[in-house]
């Protein structure tokens, strides 16, 4: 993994626009607003650019990355702002791995378990809807996240 | 831009200076006011239409029309004024396009002193011996930079308004008055010639003195001078011109090239061609003039680098030390980069502004201090660092290297706050070095914001990966279209974010944090220094903290937000029409409702807008403008709710802030509807108002949650206690859209999805406390309502229609509080609500129930439960409710939706099924919270009565029968379908006299009375297989004249007509099954073909020989188990006669009609005469026609209908077995004793295509019963394919019996073996040529009996018969004569 990237934070956001997980590893709390600002703001590059990945916008010390799945679901790293550059091949690598946290931590069958027969098939459904199931979830972001270098505060558990 | 100088940052151009375009009237006077010999005004000059020089010239502001030239000077001066005005950007075609920066000017300006000597010393000090020097040098004592200055605003501003690089002068031409008309008068033509050519010489001459005066300013400094003569066009054509041109010329010393113009009273767009023309031909002699300028400065920048002491040599010993060299090379490298970009040379001067900012720099942070902070010297460095700084960028963009230019920002910031910080003390938790990097900031905005302005705009670049245009223009992002992105990521390589340029609304918005920061910061300082006052304390603030209190933070902030907010709406997405854009629905709905009172928020999704307006809302608020805020606020918020993106963690500080502001104002109802919403929105807690003040602190965003948050039910109550409503007596409603309930009512369930009407259906309600969960996903639990003064809840049950959504009156429940003691208070709570009716009077559309509305447990449950009747059809719903909270005066209803909420959930509701101990089963199925009453059946009976199968071709009876059970009078009627079988066969029903293979539509059974019944009868003919045929019966029942006669609405809906649909199985089978056993025969008798007879060829001619006799045996079994059949007829039918005749059938015309019980045989018996087409043999699987069929024609025996059904029965497939060469004996049946009798073989060649030689032997033993006269042995002719040869014996009978052998007859076929064929060459000498001889079969026609494979009857049934000879013994019956 790219240890020159500095990864502050990672959003993930449904096709609806809504947000699935806006997790942040520096352990402050008051950077949460920060975060979910940045991944709300992000949307708007998004949609402008429809279909984009990569460098959404760079602002203060931070520069924002995107990246759509196959199924819309959008996910937005963070990154601190350096001087150097960064390698697409790097920040592609951490939204593939991203990609398959997401998708494993979807995998889990128990997430449907006291789910109505009738309930949609769509994914989404299940991730707004983010119930504690999702510890396993933020788990596994948290995995990418140590393994791109950063200091993911124990568990991530401020509260 | 405004911090800077302007001259250190505004773009430079060529300047030209332009005299002599005041005005027509100026340029008239003065000639005249200098007194340098006024021409006396020719008495002619009257009757002028030009004007040229009357003699009280009128002013040139009260009719400047009237005169031409004053026009023209007019127009001169906009079209050159308007060529190019003084910017910090300037677009590539200004910069290229040899345009000047004009400046008018007054003909006899001076310059400024290029150098003066050093001024007088004062009193005290050493008489100065130096060089005259430039005033604006450092060396120059009275310079302002004296001693160590590096370059002053002041020398820019020499440049481009106090010297020019060309001086254009406009003259008028003097122009003699008109010649006297009178042209035959000589003597005056001559006085008026001679008057003429004096006063032209005159003026001329003083034209050219002033312009050689003019030339004597601008030669000094090599400044370019142009005049241009201004004339009527009618001198143009005078034939003086040219002489009295080149004598101005001459006189002036003017130069040979572009110096002299003359310029006629013309258009306006010629006049601009004249200005082109003109800045044309000056753009050289200005680059020549810049490009002077830059070599002395160079020669100069080299001496200095070749000899750094010899600068400062001179001024040695000052008090103040001179200007060190680096400063020179500073200097210097400006100057030229000036020079360069005067010339609009953009890659020179950019050479020379980084070279210049590199020794800049060098002077910061050099060692030995040479610039201590916070001096003069210091602050001006520090104004031309910054200024050179935005050159360089605007250099870089203007190159199109954006990335360059955020580099250069990004490390002129790195740099200058490391020294700032460093070696300035000036840190971040200064006001000063916030004030420095938003002004940094700003300033770099700025210059984006007028780069994009311009025409062509500067653009902005984004990253935008080269993903196939097909796939995005489609609008679609398919699978197929991600896949490409993972590979196209690869192929951008790499880049550096931080100097990824964005649009100016970035670097505005960073201003302004920064500037919030500064405010922080001095107000940190300003506390610090109140609170060191009021405890005595005699606080040194920091510097330039008297300058920092006046100015005006605040609006700073709001101002740099707004630039802001609008570039970030005009950078926006601009969403509308593109296709497959995901959320253009909630943005419509938003511009609907958006008449925002401040900013219209209409550019709809832009989510940067958004938060740059929260941020401006918090600035309003900080500087007390509540109003503004409160407006702000309430479009963010509305925005952020009808988006329904569900970002609550954003809209907790904008409520928040808003109910700071709504309290601020003193709008009680505002700040209850707030803090109501924000309980609805699971806000536990304010986090106001220190949220705020801190939002402005730099943590431009940060979302505060400390410790000592207050409870929002608790803020609420006292509010309730110690204010009253508005409207006293009207409870106050708080309807928030797009949340949450504020209780959880996912769950209120029907136990099942139907009910019939009037029939009863319990239904259970759940109220409980939502469950929420914070961003972190992890479970907020909050007791808001434990403590909130619910006093009612109100539940509204409507009918809707799936399609016209919601209508109707509703049907209510209410549960009002019951105040119970702590023991008394279960976890599960369970009230009976009683019968809640749908339809009857709207008195009693409520039931009651009362509970205790305390949650002071998070799994604390209130389950009402009911039963639901409805008296019309249609489908229920619980929709909404209002949740009533009453404390003090107030009384406020918080109604909420209950169909809005989340599309899907991911648990099942539950119902209680068991109090003690509480337990739940989930309802799993499909809209357990929608009821749909349907209207009650009518009760109709419809039975089918038909025997239990069903015959083939038969016409088979169902009677369908239909009781009234209902109460009322029903009219019935019935449509039956036939399904289309599965073979291709077609079936038929007929019914009330209609046929049809499909539908049968509308059948009236007639109005029944209740009780009654009515049958009718449907017959279906099955055709084809067996099998089962499908029918479906729809019985329609509708309430006699229920159109004409008034009904009640209690009935209305049982009324209408109901469709009864009942589906049923007729099993079909065949009424006989059949087997057919075909035998043939050969035939003798027939002589074959005979090609001498005529009659062969006639068309009838039949021709049995190949074919010979078929024989069919057919059993028709009757149908085993089932009814007994009727066969009342049974004929052959002849179809195929081609091949085929009918020779015999068995079918005895008295037999008939016969009954067959079931498993009954019947057995028939045809023979046929077979003529197969002669390439019938060729091909061994070919087989003939069927000849015909049986029809039976039957009934079933138990049927009352004498309809007969007609079966068919298909005849086999005739294949007779192919021969060879064969022998078929003829004899009669019976011979009498002693009586002769014809023994005949016929010998039939049937092969196809070989020869036969057969030979014949007849053996007679002596036990012989018979004397036979005939061919004992021999030779028979050789029999070609289809030939014959007979052979006939008489015989005597000597004996009786039954079986009397015959002689043993013998007949070989001669063939040569192939292995004689092959050694016929060795062989012939043997003279053996016999070959094989194959012995042919000889055949008895009476008992012949084949199958169609060729092989006997009686052989294969199990006679025996020596294999290998073919030698049979044939019998005869004898009898007595």
């Amino acid at each position: 993994m790219a240890p020159s990237l500095q990864v502050l934070g990672v959003g993930y956001i449904s096709p609806q626009n809504q947000p699935i997980l806006i997790r942040y590893f520096s352990g402050k709390k008051k950077d949460g607003l920060k975060f979910h600002y940045i991944a709300h703001t992000s949307l708007d590059v998004f949609e402008e650019r429809k279909c984009y990945l990569g460098l959404l916008y760079a602002m203060d010390d931070f520069a924002v990355y995107g990246y759509i799945t196959p199924l819309r679901v959008k996910i937005v790293l963070t990154i601190a702002l350096t001087d150097n550059l960064v390698r697409d091949a790097d920040v592609t690598m951490i939204f593939r791995a991203l990609h398959m946290a997401y998708y494993h931590a979807l995998a889990n069958p128990f997430l449907r378990l006291d789910a109505p027969y009738d309930a949609v098939v769509d994914h989404t459904a299940l991730l707004v809807q983010s119930k504690t199931q999702w510890k396993g979830f933020r788990r596994r972001v948290d995995e990418v996240a140590r393994a791109c270098g950063v200091n993911v505060p124990p568990d991530g558990e401020e509260t | 831009m405004n911090s800077y100088p302007a001259e250190l940052i505004v773009q430079l151009a060529p300047v030209m200076f332009v005299a002599g375009l005041d005005s027509a009237a100026n340029q008239q006077r003065r000639p005249q006011a200098s007194g340098t010999s006024p021409p006396p005004p020719a008495p002619t000059a009257a009757v002028s239409t030009q004007g040229t020089a009357p003699v009280a010239g009128p002013s040139s502001g009260s009719k400047p029309e009237r005169d031409p030239f004053a026009i023209l000077a007019a127009r001169l001066r906009d079209a050159l004024a308007s060529q190019r005005r003084p910017a910090v950007w300037s677009p590539e075609a200004v910069r290229k396009g040899k345009i000047f920066q004009v400046t008018f000017v007054d003909k006899n300006v001076q310059f400024p002193p290029r150098k003066l000597p050093p001024p007088l010393p004062e009193a005290g000090q050493q008489p100065q011996h130096g060089p005259n020097r430039s005033p604006l040098s450092p060396l120059h004592p009275s310079s302002p930079l004296f001693p160590d200055g590096l370059i002053a605003p002041l020398w820019v501003r020499k440049h481009t308004a106090l010297v020019p690089s060309v001086f254009v002068l406009f003259l008028r031409l003097y122009e003699h008055p008109h010649p006297p008309t009178d042209t035959s008068d000589e003597e005056a033509q001559r006085v008026y010639k001679e008057e003429r050519e004096r006063m032209e010489k005159d003026r001329d001459a003083e034209l050219a003195k002033e312009i050689s005066q003019r030339k004597e300013g601008t030669n000094e400094r090599s400044i370019k001078l142009t005049v241009v003569l201004l004339a009527n066009r009618g001198m143009l054509d005078d034939p003086s011109l040219d002489s009295r041109l080149s004598n101005i010329r001459r006189r002036a010393t003017l130069d040979a090239r572009a110096a002299l113009f003359v310029l006629t009273p013309v258009t306006q767009t010629e006049l601009h061609e004249f200005v082109r023309s003109l800045q044309g031909a000056l753009i050289d002699p200005a680059l020549e003039y810049y490009t002077a300028h830059s070599k002395r400065v160079r020669r100069k920048r080299n001496r200095v680098q070749q000899n750094p002491s010899s600068v400062s040599a001179h001024i040695a010993g000052q008090h103040a030390p001179p200007l060190r060299p680096e400063g020179w090379t500073v200097r210097y490298e400006y100057k030229m980069a000036c020079f360069a970009e005067f010339r609009g040379e953009d890659e020179v001067a950019l050479k020379h502004f980084q070279d210049s900012y590199n020794a800049l720099l060098g002077l910061f942070t050099s060692i030995s201090g040479t610039l201590p902070a916070r001096t003069k010297r210091w602050a001006e460095a520090k104004v031309l660092a910054d200024c050179i700084n935005i050159k360089i960028c605007k250099l870089y963009l203007y190159n199109a290297e954006p990335s360059l230019a955020l580099g250069q920002l990004n490390s002129h910031l790195r740099r200058f706050a490391e020294l700032s910080i460093k070696m300035w003390g000036i840190g971040e938790t200064t006001y000063e070095y916030w004030a420095w990097v938003g002004r940094q900031y700003r300033v770099f905005a700025e210059l984006l914001e007028q780069g994009t302005l311009s025409v062509p705009p500067l653009t902005i670049p984004t990253v935008v990966p080269a993903i196939p245009t097909a796939n995005t223009s489609a609008g679609a992002v398919p699978a197929s279209a991600s896949t490409t992105l993972a590979s196209s990521i690869i192929g951008i390589g790499s880049l550096n974010p931080s100097t990824h340029l964005m649009h100016p609304g970035f670097y505005y918005a960073a201003a302004a944090t920064c500037a919030e920061k500064r405010r922080a910061r001095f107000l940190d300082a300003l506390s610090a220094v109140e609170g060191a006052d009021t405890e005595g304390v005699q606080q040194q603030p920091g510097p330039g903290f008297a300058n920092e209190k006046k100015s005006d933070h605040l609006g700073t902030i709001l101002e740099l937000y707004t630039k802001s907010y609008e570039l970030f709406k005009k950078f926006g997405p601009s969403l509308p029409g593109g296709p497959g854009s995901p959320i253009l629905q909630p943005q419509d709905n938003q511009n609907q409702a958006g008449q925002a009172p401040v900013n219209s928020f209409s550019s709809g999704s832009a989510r940067f807008p958004l938060w740059v307006a929260y941020r401006i809302a918090l600035t309003y608020f900080a500087s007390g403008r509540y109003d503004m805020a409160n407006k702000f606020l309430e479009r963010i918020t509305k925005t952020y709710s009808l988006r329904r993106e569900a970002w609550g963690p954003l809209l907790k500080p904008v409520l928040s802030t808003w109910y700071a502001c709504s309290q601020r104002i003193g709008d009680i109802d505002l700040s209850v509807r707030l803090a109501i919403e924000m309980m609805l929105r699971g806000y536990p807690s304010l986090g106001i108002p220190g949220q705020v003040a801190d939002g402005l602190d730099g943590e431009s965003m940060s979302l505060n949650q400390d410790d000592e948050e207050d409870d929002i039910v608790e803020d609420l109550m006292a509010v309730f206690r110690s204010t009253v409503p508005t409207k006293q007596d009207d409870p106050v409603n708080v309807n928030v859209q797009d949340c949450e309930p504020l209780l959880d009512l996912s769950s209120a369930l029907f136990w099942e999805s139907t009910a019939e009407v009037d029939s009863p259906m319990a239904f259970q309600i759940a109220l409980s406390v939502p469950q929420r969960e914070n961003s972190e996903g992890s479970r907020v639990s909050f007791g808001l309502l434990a403590k909130l003064p619910i006093t009612r809840v109100r539940l509204s049950c409507t009918p809707f229609n799936r399609e016209e959504g919601v209508g109707g009156d509703s049907v209510d429940i209410v549960v009002d509080h019951e105040s119970a003691g702590d023991n008394e208070v279960t976890t599960v709570q369970v009230v009976d609500v009683g019968e809640l009716v749908y339809g009857v009077a709207k008195d009693s559309r409520e039931c009651h129930g009362n509970a205790h509305l305390r949650w002071n447990d998070d799994d604390a449950i209130v389950v009402l439960k009911g039963i639901f009747h409805s008296q019309t059809p249609s489908d229920f719903k619980f929709t909404s409710g209002v949740v009533t909270i009453a404390e003090g005066r107030w009384t406020v209803n918080v109604p909420f939706r209950l169909d809005q909420q989340l599309p899907s959930s991911l648990t099942s509701p539950r119902w209680l099924v068991s109090l003690s101990p509480p337990k739940f089963i989930p309802m799993r199925r499909n809209n357990v919270s929608v009821l749909r009453i349907k209207e009650k059946r009518h009760d109709v009976n419809v039975k089918f009565i038909h025997e239990d199968h069903a015959f083939v071709d038969e016409r088979f009876p169902v009677t369908i029968s239909v009781t009234n059970m209902d109460a009322m009078e029903l009219e019935i009627l019935v449509d039956v379908l036939l399904q289309p079988s599965e073979d291709d066969s077609v079936n038929r029903i007929e019914f009330a006299g209609e046929q049809s293979t499909g539908l049968i539509k509308g059948v009236s059974f007639g109005a029944l009375s209740p009780g009654m019944s009515a049958m009718k009868a449907l017959y279906l003919t099955s055709m084809g297989s067996g099998g089962e045929r499908v029918l479906d019966v729809s019985v329609q029942s509708k309430v006699k004249g229920a159109s004409e006669i008034e009904v009640s609405s209690r009935i209305e809906h049982h009324a209408r007509a109901q469709e009864h649909l009942q589906t049923f199985v007729v099993p079909v089978v065949w009424p006989f099954t059949f087997s057919h056993e075909t035998t043939y025969s050969r035939r003798a008798d027939n002589p074959g073909y005979n090609l001498g007879d005529l009659d062969t060829f006639e068309r009838e001619y039949w021709d049995d020989m190949y074919g010979g006799e078929a024989n069919v045996q057919t059993t028709v079994t009757s149908a085993e188990g089932r009814d007994s059949i009727s066969v009342i007829g049974f004929k052959f039918m002849e179809e195929n006669k081609t091949y085929s005749k009918l020779l015999h059938c068995s079918i005895a015309e008295e037999t008939f009609p016969q009954e067959l019980w079931p498993g009954d045989d019947f057995v028939v018996f045809s023979s046929l005469s077979l003529a197969p087409p002669e390439n019938y043999f060729i091909d061994n699987s070919s087989s003939l026609p069927e000849p015909g069929c049986y029809e039976i024609s039957w009934r079933r025996t138990t049927s009352m209908d004498d309809f007969v059904a007609q079966t068919r029965i298909r005849l086999p497939q005739i294949q007779p077995p192919p021969d060879r060469l064969i022998a078929l004996m003829r004899l009669p049946s019976t011979v009498h004793l002693h009586k002769p009798f014809l023994l005949e073989i016929v010998l039939r060649n049937l092969h196809q295509t070989r020869t036969a030689c057969p030979s014949v032997s007849l053996d007679l033993d002596a036990s012989d019963a018979f004397v036979v006269a005939g061919l004992r042995l021999g030779q028979l002719p050789t029999l070609l394919p289809g030939a014959e040869a007979r052979v006939s014996w008489q015989l005597y009978p000597l004996e009786c019996g039954p079986v009397v052998s015959l002689p043993k007859i013998r007949i070989f076929n001669k063939r040569k073996s192939p292995a004689t064929q092959l050694g016929a060459m060795s062989e012939v000498a043997s003279g053996d040529a016999d070959g094989e001889e194959e012995e042919v079969k000889i055949v008895d026609v009476r008992r012949d009996d084949r199958w169609s494979d060729g092989n006997d009857v009686e052989s294969t049934a199990g006679a025996a018969q020596s294999e290998g000879s073919l030698v049979q013994r044939f019998t005869i019956s004898v009898t007595p004569s």
